[in-house]
């Protein structure tokens, strides 16, 4: 199985010795000896993301608005007014894309150009003086957004976008008036299943191309188009296609309005009502920076978040199901024994009198975080016992983010469970060996073989299930863990960059933080001075000079989630 | 400048003093209510609507804009006229409308598959009706909700509203007549000056 | 009922159905009024046409401890009366005794001569010659025992212009069972269970109805009886059934640390003396059981209510009878000081010391209002009270201001606003704030009883009692006054009867029924007319009308309590700007009519003079 990084990561028990590790503001890395390409984390063809001046490189300074700023050489001017707050309104225009120019929507008056310009295109020079908020330039911007609206049916009430939508932002900061158009819109196709996950309306398109661009630069695959002319322009897929490629719902992210929607986010819930919580996906090595977005202690998706030292914009449509292994009603919220429900302190009790003296088996999990992971090592140090690490198994990868390792924390748990060679081809052949008394599992993906569960049969089998799976119904003591939704961990991924997972709603019943169920364990077998998994997070951070998730830990109100419905933060 | 001081004596006549002439006054007013609501045809000068009789039908007497039990309008189709874009449950203050979107693969595209109204949450202030885009849920049905025997017999679903509801031909979009120019004039009752 | 009317024209139906019977009737009786000024024939005479004289009274009952009877002999006729040889004569004569009498002698017309006799009831003990005549076949009465009496009967006899006259005179000792405890009871049944607790029922109901409609309210309506399909209204009066079987039912709550035994016993002594208070109060003059269809006299009236072959409408002939009064309404006090002593609640006892220091205080004003009606009549017996307000005239006449303190402190002792301060609704809400369901009720009911208690005691001490202005005990004094009583009557029943007609569709069969017994009734004033009907009425009916009096007089003042408890309260109680809807009303273009501000002002004074001087 998962056994590839035991040559690289040296077998030290917790905490992990950062200094060999790259920081996370290194500005390029690469995979650390893995079994796998080489990754370039950027996206390709992607502008020069930073306006900051760079140390080495000439800066230019231009007055925007009658303020003057300092940029880099290269930078466009949309970029530099949002260096001085000036949020110039766009839609084709995209950071992680290339730029098009073609919805004139961020017009802006420079001096010495008799027309307008698009500010995403112009350049910076020196000396260059720009007026965002001329008469010229507002009214521009309402009469191209009344163009825009020329043609767009305004299905607000039934669009999934409604609330996060560009157009409808744009619309109510820059025009608010009322339609002046009394011929009849252009009727295109809606509701047309253009791909495996995504829903195309055309009529709402605004034409941006924005979709159009992520296709061709990102996957590559290029399978959307512009069909027709004029008025009747649509967007569509070539001939013969389907918008099926592994990073097709990142179009539904770049779409400023509602014209692709996803089949999974589809009519599910609106927007607005959803609360944003900066995560980590746990999908595969990679640790995309994403959005959980849920309600009521439900997750309803996942959204990239921008990370340009891992994920640049986007993440895989298959990183985007991770959340459904939150489902509120698979949880496990009670310690059970031998299926009974018990009082969690019984339950810790009875496992810490079951592993002294015994023949344990200690199986890290690479999908749990390293927190949990540590804990397990100073409790296996602390009882003794043979080291296992199981994780999810290897599939497809690609060169742009997905990742073969599947797991989110395979260096973290090899960090902590140290030297491990054994995963579940061995444990299996020792359990039915009867080489143990105990086993204790971290955690569990729901896909054991068959052979190592009849081999827990007639022994101690302890696992920290967060939900329902075969491994829990099959162990006698099974403790109430907490997903990765609830707590505040951490992740290595397979660059050596701490990535953080964040709580988005407090956990149900007795669950709690892995580390903090093995802390109750250490404490009921006499140890003093047991971590928290907050101290440990807070080791991590400072070894690995994490300065946002240390800024966090000390003002933890940071932490929760935000209310799209006032934060406006997508679209 | 100085601040005038102004003496105000409160004169009391012997007739205030005695104190009878009023309170025979007094009586005699009170007396002339009771006589003219017990003896006068009909109600005299009682103004109360008696809500609940049978031969008293209170529609006749509130006002349009009364709000009552909520009520889902339908199409010429006889489909619902929601769209499930969750404006009133979301400006809902009492959180009491909770809809659940299906797709309904045709034009209409989104529909409610369930549009539950708890109606013992609901505080009748009308926000649903005025956030509707599509004038689908209305308040104007002039019932006040029954008392229920049970808790789930006021918790109203798609069905039950609806069989209150009626057609609606309110074109979606907000391309109605302005309320303002074909509003009646107003109630020459209202016209009266307290003077 | 205007069914008939339909096929006339339109416009004269119409006309018509505007145009109600009852004012019709209205119209013919008034245009009759002046015609019964003139008299009307002579009365017949009442006992013995032949002799044009007659005996007051004219059966002589002696008991034991009777004092010498005066009776008078009554020359009826237009001729002086000549009477000679007076003596006794029967079985037991010698034990009777003439004492002071003319023997013979001439009486002018209209005159009267007064024998007095008095019997010697030691000569009646045991046995004696006058056995009863036992008929074949019956059984033998018990045998008399030395010390008891036995029945003396004898005779006054004269010669009156020659003819023989004899009247009876009897010696009786009823047993004490049928004397005393069997009308007692049958009295005590019939006034509280006939008349005050229905009354106060009512009252409760009353109350509200009529401050709803002097407020321009509904009022309690929704109560009905139902018989099957058929549910009757009643203009809200089954709301007393209502509340009662409420209250019956509610929970029974007694504090934490209440007293118990206090606190279930204070609604008793809050309650019971409101009721025992009326065993002093005359509700009708007397019943003579052997002549309830003859015409009699004053004095036989008076000889029945002094025991002798009648009872008087008095549950107790107590001479102190004001005093008693006093002695049990201060009983009253310990009620509600118990009450709030022991409802362990700051509140209750707050309310219990001002009740108290209210009740005691107001009984004062109570009592000198009583000296000056005492001092008029001479005397504190209510049913002699009565009787001497027939003889002059009624206390409201003699003493205008007493009635008004009298009701004022009356209204004062029965903690009813203006006086409401020991209830104190917004503020303390009164001694039984702690009491609940039929505790809470008997509170209740005995403010309403200490109503209808004033009210009588008002009627009794000022109002003339049970009697009829110009009607004595054989009826009407003239044919006048007997008509003037019909068409009075007539026309108030017809008044009620027309207002119930058209208050309400349900009120259309009552008030068809009152407009045609008010018809009735003028229709016996313009019988009396013609007839002279009414000088000489059988005792039952006079009884009757007198008890009928007695209950309008007593309902009326209720009503008029009630009326000035919803008109004066005081003002600096929130939200009482007089009748509910004036404030809207003053708004609308007729303006609408308030109670004047001088009135609210007045009785806001009134209130806190009242309190100062406490």
């Amino acid at each position: 199985m998962a056994n590839r990084t035991s040559d690289t990561i040296p077998p030290t028990a917790s905490p992990p010795p950062p200094a060999p590790l790259p920081t996370a503001d290194a500005p390029k890395r690469h995979s650390v000896g893995l079994a796998l390409k080489k990754v370039d984390t950027n996206p390709p063809k992607a502008p020069n993301l930073a306006a900051e001046p760079v140390e080495g490189e000439e800066p230019v300074t231009l007055t925007i608005d009658g303020e003057q700023v300092t940029v880099r050489k290269g930078t466009n001017v949309l970029e530099a007014a949002k260096l001085l707050g000036e949020d110039i309104c766009h839609f084709c225009y995209h950071r992680g894309l290339s730029i098009a120019a073609s919805c004139r929507q961020c017009l802006v008056e420079i001096d010495k150009m008799g027309k307008l310009q698009p500010s995403c295109q112009v350049e910076v020079r020196p000396d260059m003086v720009v007026q965002t908020k001329s008469p010229a330039v507002l009214k521009a911007r309402q009469e191209m957004l009344e163009f825009t609206l020329k043609n767009h049916p305004i299905d607000c009430p039934i669009c999934d976008k409604a609330g996060e939508c560009k157009l409808q932002r744009h619309y109510m900061d820059h025009d608010h008036s009322l339609t002046r158009v009394d011929v009849p819109k252009i009727r295109k196709p809606k509701h047309k299943d253009i791909g495996r996950e995504i829903v195309l309306d055309a009529e709402r398109c605004i034409l941006c191309s924005r979709c159009i661009r992520f296709c061709e630069e990102i996957p590559g695959t290029s399978e959307l188009t512009m069909t027709f002319r004029g008025d009747h322009e649509t967007l569509d897929i070539a001939d013969g296609h389907r918008l099926d490629n592994a990073y097709s719902i990142n179009t539904v992210d770049v779409c400023p309005v509602g014209a692709l929607t996803a089949k999974d986010f589809r009519f599910a819930i609106r927007t607005w009502e959803l609360q944003a919580t900066d995560t980590t996906c746990p999908g595969c090595a990679t640790g995309c920076a994403v959005e959980l977005h849920t309600k009521h202690e439900q997750a309803y998706r996942l959204v990239p978040r921008e990370d340009p030292a891992v994920n640049g914009h986007w993440m895989c449509d298959e990183g985007r199901y991770t959340y459904k292994e939150l489902e509120p009603s698979h949880r496990v919220q009670y310690a059970e024994i031998e299926g009974h429900q018990v009082p969690l302190f019984d339950a810790v009790a009875l496992t810490a009198q079951r592993l002294q003296g015994k023949k344990v088996a200690f199986v890290f999990a690479s999908t749990a975080t390293t927190e949990a992971n540590q804990a397990l090592a100073e409790l296996c140090e602390l009882v003794g016992g043979e080291r296992f690490i199981l994780g999810r198994p290897i599939a497809d990868g690609d060169d742009i983010l997905r990742d073969p390792d599947k797991n989110p924390n395979s260096r973290g748990a090899k960090l902590a469970a140290g030297d491990v060679s054994k995963h579940e081809a061995e444990l299996a052949l020792e359990l039915a060996g009867r080489a143990y008394e105990a086993v204790v599992f971290l955690d569990d993906e729901g896909e054991l073989s068959d052979v190592v569960l009849q081999g827990l049969s007639g022994l101690t089998s302890i696992c920290f299930a967060d939900r329902r799976t075969k491994l829990a119904d099959a162990c006698r003591i099974v403790l109430p863990a907490a997903s990765w939704a609830e707590i505040l961990g951490t992740y290595i991924n397979r660059n050596g960059l701490l990535r953080v997972t964040r709580p988005a709603w407090r956990p149900e019943g007795d669950r709690k933080h892995r580390a903090d169920l093995i802390g109750d364990i250490l404490r009921q077998l006499g140890r003093d001075n047991v971590a928290t998994a907050r101290e440990r997070t807070r080791l991590l951070a400072e070894a690995h000079g994490h300065q946002e998730l240390l800024t966090m830990l000390a003002e933890p109100k940071k932490m929760r989630p935000t209310l799209l419905r006032w934060a406006n933060t997508r679209g | 400048m100085t601040i005038g001081v102004k003496k105000v004596s409160l004169t009391r006549t012997t007739r205030d003093q005695i104190f009878l002439p009023a309170i025979l006054e007094g009586l005699l007013t009170t007396a002339r209510h009771f006589f003219k609501n017990t003896l006068t045809p009909g109600m005299g000068d009682i103004d109360t609507i008696r809500y609940g009789e049978p031969e008293v039908d209170v529609k006749d007497y509130y006002p349009d804009r009364f709000r009552g039990v909520h009520r889902l309008m339908y199409r010429e189709d006889g489909s619902v006229r929601c769209v499930a874009c969750m404006c009133c449950s979301t400006v809902c203050p009492a959180r009491c409308i909770y809809i659940h979107a299906e797709d309904r693969r045709d034009d209409q595209e989104k529909a409610p598959a369930s549009f539950v109204i708890d109606e013992l949450k609901c505080v009748v202030c009308g926000f649903c009706v005025e956030a509707c885009p599509c004038d689908a849920i209305r308040m104007d049905t002039k019932e006040h909700m029954v008392p229920t025997e049970t808790r789930e017999e006021a918790v109203l679903g798609k069905i039950d509203l609806m069989k209150r509801g009626g057609p609606s031909v309110a074109v979606q979009g907000g391309a109605a007549p302005n309320y303002r120019e074909v509003a009646p004039k107003r109630d020459p009752r209202f016209e009266h000056d307290p003077q | 009922m205007f069914n008939a009317l339909v096929s006339l024209p339109p416009r004269l139906a119409a006309t018509l159905r505007r145009l109600p019977v009852a004012w019709v009737w209205l119209a013919v009786v008034s245009l009759m009024l002046p015609a019964t000024a003139c008299d009307g024939e002579d009365p017949p005479s009442s006992v013995d046409a032949g002799a044009q004289m007659h005996l007051e009274p004219a059966r002589l009952v002696f008991h034991p401890d009777t004092a010498p009877i005066a009776v008078d002999i009554v020359n009826d006729g237009k001729d002086p009366l000549f009477i000679n040889n007076a003596r006794l004569e029967g079985p037991d004569w010698s034990s009777f005794q003439i004492t002071d009498a003319r023997t013979s002698g001439i009486i002018a017309p209209g005159e009267r001569a007064t024998v007095h006799i008095e019997v010697d009831a030691a000569s009646l003990k045991g046995p004696g010659d006058a056995r009863p005549i036992v008929a074949a076949g019956a059984e033998p009465p018990e045998p008399i025992g030395p010390d008891e009496y036995r029945v003396g009967e004898a005779s006054l006899r004269f010669s009156a212009n020659g003819a023989e006259v004899s009247a009876p005179i009897v010696f009786e000792d009823p047993p004490w069972f049928g004397q005393y405890f069997l009308p007692a009871l049958l009295k005590i049944l019939a006034l509280v269970m006939g008349f005050i607790m229905p009354l106060a029922s009512l009252l409760t109901w009353l109350e509200r109805k009529q401050s709803a409609m002097m407020q321009d309210r509904l009022g309690p309506n929704m109560a009905a009886l139902g018989f099957g399909k058929v549910k009757l209204r009643l203009w809200g009066i089954p709301h007393f059934i209502a509340d009662g079987v409420k209250m019956l039912f509610k929970e029974d709550f007694i504090p934490k640390y209440a007293h118990r035994a206090l606190y279930s016993l204070a609604p008793l002594f809050a309650f019971a003396p409101a009721l025992v208070v009326f065993a002093i109060m005359p509700f009708g003059d007397a019943v003579c059981y052997d002549h309830l269809g003859d015409v009699l006299s004053q004095a036989d009236v008076d000889q029945c209510a002094d025991g002798r072959g009648g009872t008087a409408l008095q549950i107790a002939h107590i001479d102190v009878g004001l005093l008693y009064y006093f002695a049990i309404a201060s009983l009253a006090t310990y009620g509600t000081a118990l009450a709030g002593w022991s409802s362990y609640n700051k509140w209750a006892i707050l309310g219990s010391l001002r009740a108290s220091a209210q009740m005691i205080s107001y009984e004062v004003a109570i009592g000198l209002t009583i000296v000056g009606a005492l001092l008029v009549y001479g005397t504190l017996e209510p049913h002699a009270l009565v009787r001497a307000q027939m003889d002059s005239y009624w206390g409201i006449v003699l003493q205008p201001v007493g009635l008004i303190l009298f009701m004022t402190a009356g209204i004062a002792e029965t903690k009813r606003a203006p006086f409401d301060l020991p209830e104190g609704e917004s503020e303390i809400i009164g001694y039984f704030i702690e009491y609940s369901g039929m505790r809470f009720g008997l509170f209740f009911l005995a403010e309403f009883i200490e109503v209808i208690f004033m009210s009588a005691m008002v009627a009794t001490l000022f109002l003339g009692g049970w009697s009829v202005p110009f009607m004595g005990a054989h009826g009407f004094e003239t044919a006048w006054a007997a008509q003037l009583f019909l068409t009075m009557l007539g026309l108030g029943l017809t008044v009620i009867g027309v207002g119930a007609w058209r208050a309400s569709k349900h009120g259309e069969t009552f008030g068809v029924l009152l407009v045609t017994v008010g018809s009735l009734h003028l229709f016996g004033a313009a019988y009396s007319l013609f007839t002279g009907w009414g000088t000489a009425l059988p005792h039952i009916l006079v009884i009757a009308i007198g008890l009928l009096t007695w209950g309008a007089k007593v309902f009326i003042l209720c009503w008029v309590q009630l009326l000035i408890r919803w008109t004066l309260r005081p003002a600096d109680e929130p939200g009482l700007e007089g009748p509910a809807s004036a404030v809207d009303r003053q708004h609308r273009p007729d303006g609408g009519d308030r109670v004047p501000h001088a009135a609210r002002g007045a009785a806001s004074h009134l209130a806190r003079f009242m309190e100062l001087r406490r």
